[in-house]
């Protein structure tokens, strides 16, 4: 008789307890608070003392700010370091995860294979043992590698949690705290080093510089810098939206207190809208705020990517900026960024998402094989409220346009490569922004699309001025803004300062323009309402700037341009065009 | 005695600076104690429930001091403005100028 040696059952797959998606929120909430303990030592240590005031209370008041602040320093990297600690540990609870199911697939698959082969030998004869053995021989090498798998996973779980409370143990009480205080804090080091923002450094060396930090570094100045990381453009979409909400998750819980008592600061209440309007953005956008369709993607109806990539509720004396991404601009092959026109600030941002999500669902339409990424820019000092008085001039597109160009770059040194396609859409005075941006700050972009446009600034002439690839037209024949343009030999160009410039829909400034009447438009005149449709769904601009966005420039439909005639005023031949009738569920391209 | 100065103003604006970083702490306290602790590990959870409540308390104290010293401030600024009406009060009646 042969002995066999099957190996013994498996021992089970050590459990996991813990929910991945519930500590990373427990670690961002950490990060907040350390960001606004942080916050009030930067406040406490520049408002030690306050010009303007001397004497016995003055020095009491410097004492006890001296305190507070210490102790907020030192309460701040404590949080933080607790905050860094739970994220490594929920990071490594995620791997741990994965390993754990992994095994568990391995024991059903090798526990089969000895129970199946207990069955074969209980059957076999003495012709069988050799090869019965050699099964044996592997599933006991399997066995025992399983083993040594199922041991390492448990002294991981436990090196886990060790790590994590010993981590959170050295930073027990504000004594310990203050120790690390003494040390000096990472993110202030950090934000010495060449290239970082805030100061002269060029979006890509701000890049650079983010690729020279460590982890502890990185997390340190999102905590200790939200601010700065927030608008620092050469940053990554993820870096910049980890950031971004952290003030913004801040300022709405401010918000919430100072209501719920009563006690609106003056400043608060100025840029309240602009914070609400940041929050109903996300939400809508990640459709927390009821069913929409463009919340999902239209080819493989998941969820959409959203990041927050600028959110700066005061800023521009409270007008605010704030910029919202739908996609991934990181690593999408084709990138769109829209500028919008007068009469827009912060608190214009959920209708300026929802365009964003609309034009990204065009451009998955048009191109279901590229991945698309949009992005609602409300980053410049437009005209709006008491400032509206500077929308005849260009003084606010020609500041705009900088912001523009050094966004778009920031963008562009954020990512690995470049995308296959940029695209930047100017609306209305969006445009002539955009148009600065190309015209004078190098703005690096394949297509330069101009909507609305009321012209592209009196120094350009032609669509070549703007010095990029391609330059697009999609002026309604009913847009009353559009109108405001010079046109052709009667033109009067700017008039000291007066006026945006040319017709960019007239066939000598040379642009390509594309079909953007609306079958709702006005039967006969030009107004304001058909100035506002170019991203509504189904219309022929949506359709027309997925395209261009994708780079399907065969695809896009062409209207006849603007003349001017020696005889008679401008002549539009879309006036009398019928419109494409309206069509939310164009087929993608096969 | 120390020389005194004081622009009023300067404490009006201190005092809504601090009232606020004691509303944006007490926010940051509550956030740190209503961090989420059902997704750890047991073998941790009283760990993460303890760090958080020790920080969450001081947090809460750094809040209430950053109201007291709004609340000096203010009090400050009345001080000074009530040591002001009674100096113009005092100058008036030792002159003779109050009806």
């Amino acid at each position: 008789m042969t002995t066999i040696a099957v190996p013994a059952d498996l021992g089970p797959v050590p459990y996991i307890v813990g929910n991945v998606e519930s500590v990373a929120d427990s670690a961002s909430e950490l990060l907040r608070a350390s960001a606004a303990l942080d916050d009030l030592d930067t406040v406490g240590a520049s408002k030690s003392t306050l010009d303007g005031w001397e004497g016995a209370g003055a020095t009491a008041y410097g004492e006890k700010v001296k305190t507070t602040t210490k102790d907020a320093d030192a309460a701040s990297l404590a949080v933080r370091r607790g905050a860094k600690a739970v994220w490594a540990y929920g990071d490594e609870l995620e791997r741990l995860r994965t390993q754990y199911d992994n095994l568990v697939d391995w024991r059903t698959k090798l526990q089969s294979s000895i129970d199946t082969l207990r069955a074969d030998i209980n059957g076999s004869t003495e012709e069988d043992v050799t090869a019965l053995s050699a099964r044996a021989s592997d599933l006991r090498e399997s066995a025992s590698a399983y083993d040594a798998d199922r041991d390492e996973l448990a002294k991981a779980i436990d090196l886990n949690n060790t790590t994590l409370r010993n981590a959170l143990h050295g930073v027990a009480t504000l004594a310990d705290a203050r120790k690390v205080a003494a040390r000096g804090d990472g993110a202030d080091a950090a934000m010495e080093l060449t290239g970082a923002p805030g100061g002269d450094a060029t979006p890509q060396d701000v890049a650079n510089w983010w690729a020279g930090l460590t982890d502890d570094q990185r997390f340190a100045v999102i905590a200790a810098y939200p601010d700065v990381i927030g608008a620092a453009d050469g940053l990554s979409a993820a870096v910049r939206d980890q950031a971004n909400r952290v003030l913004l998750e801040n300022d709405i819980a401010e918000l919430d207190l100072a209501e719920s008592r009563d006690e609106l600061s003056p400043d608060m209440k100025k840029y309240r809208d602009n914070i609400r309007a940041a929050q109903k953005a996300l939400a809508d956008s990640e459709g927390r705020n009821g069913t929409d369709s463009t919340t999902l993607d239209p080819i493989t109806d998941q969820p959409l990517p959203v990041s927050l990539l600028l959110y700066q509720p005061g800023a521009f004396e409270n007008d605010g900026a704030v910029a919202i991404a739908i996609g991934d601009p990181d690593t999408a092959d084709n990138v769109a960024v829209s500028v919008p026109g007068i009469m827009t600030d912060g608190s214009s941002i959920p209708d300026y998402a929802a365009n964003a999500r609309n034009l990204y669902e065009s451009a998955r339409l048009s191109d279901p094989y590229s991945t698309s990424a949009t992005i609602a820019w409300i980053g410049y000092n437009n005209p709006s409220d008491s400032d509206i008085g500077h929308t005849v001039t260009e003084s606010a597109a020609i500041d705009g346009g900088e912001r523009l160009s050094q966004y778009v770059s920031g963008l562009q040194a954020a990512r690995e490569s470049s995308p296959s396609v940029m695209t930047v859409i100017g609306h209305s005075y969006g445009s002539t922004t955009a148009a600065h941006a190309a015209s004078d700050y190098g703005l690096e972009v394949d297509n330069l699309v101009l909507v609305g446009s009321p012209g592209a600034g009196g120094g350009v002439d032609s669509a070549a001025d703007l010095n990029v690839p391609q330059v697009w037209a999609g002026n309604s024949s009913r847009d009353i803004v559009a109108a405001l343009a010079d046109d052709g030999w009667v033109g009067s160009h700017t008039l000291f300062g007066a006026g945006l410039g040319n017709d960019v829909a007239e066939d000598d400034f040379g642009a390509n323009r594309f079909q953007a009447e609306d079958e709702t438009r006005n039967s006969t005149f030009r107004n304001i309402d058909d100035h506002v449709k170019y991203y509504n769904r189904g219309t022929e601009s949506i359709f027309n700037m997925g395209q261009i966005m994708v780079g399907d420039y065969d695809e896009v439909v062409s209207a006849e341009h603007v003349y001017d005639p020696w005889w008679g005023p401008p002549q539009d031949p879309e006036a009398d065009r019928t419109p494409t009738a309206t069509n939310v569920n164009r087929m993608p391209d096969q | 005695m120390t020389e005194q100065r004081v622009d009023i103003v300067v404490l009006q604006n201190a005092t809504v600076l601090w009232r606020e970083q004691s509303q944006a702490a007490t926010s940051a306290a509550s956030t740190i104690a209503d961090a989420p602790v059902s997704g750890f590990d047991p073998a941790v959870r009283d760990a993460v429930s303890s760090f958080l409540a020790t920080w969450s308390d001081i947090t809460k104290q750094i809040a209430d001091r950053a109201e007291e010293t709004a609340e000096g401030l203010h009090e400050g600024w009345k001080g000074y403005v009530m040591m002001d009406m009674e100096a113009q009060q005092e100058f008036e009646l030792k002159y003779g100028y109050l009806s």
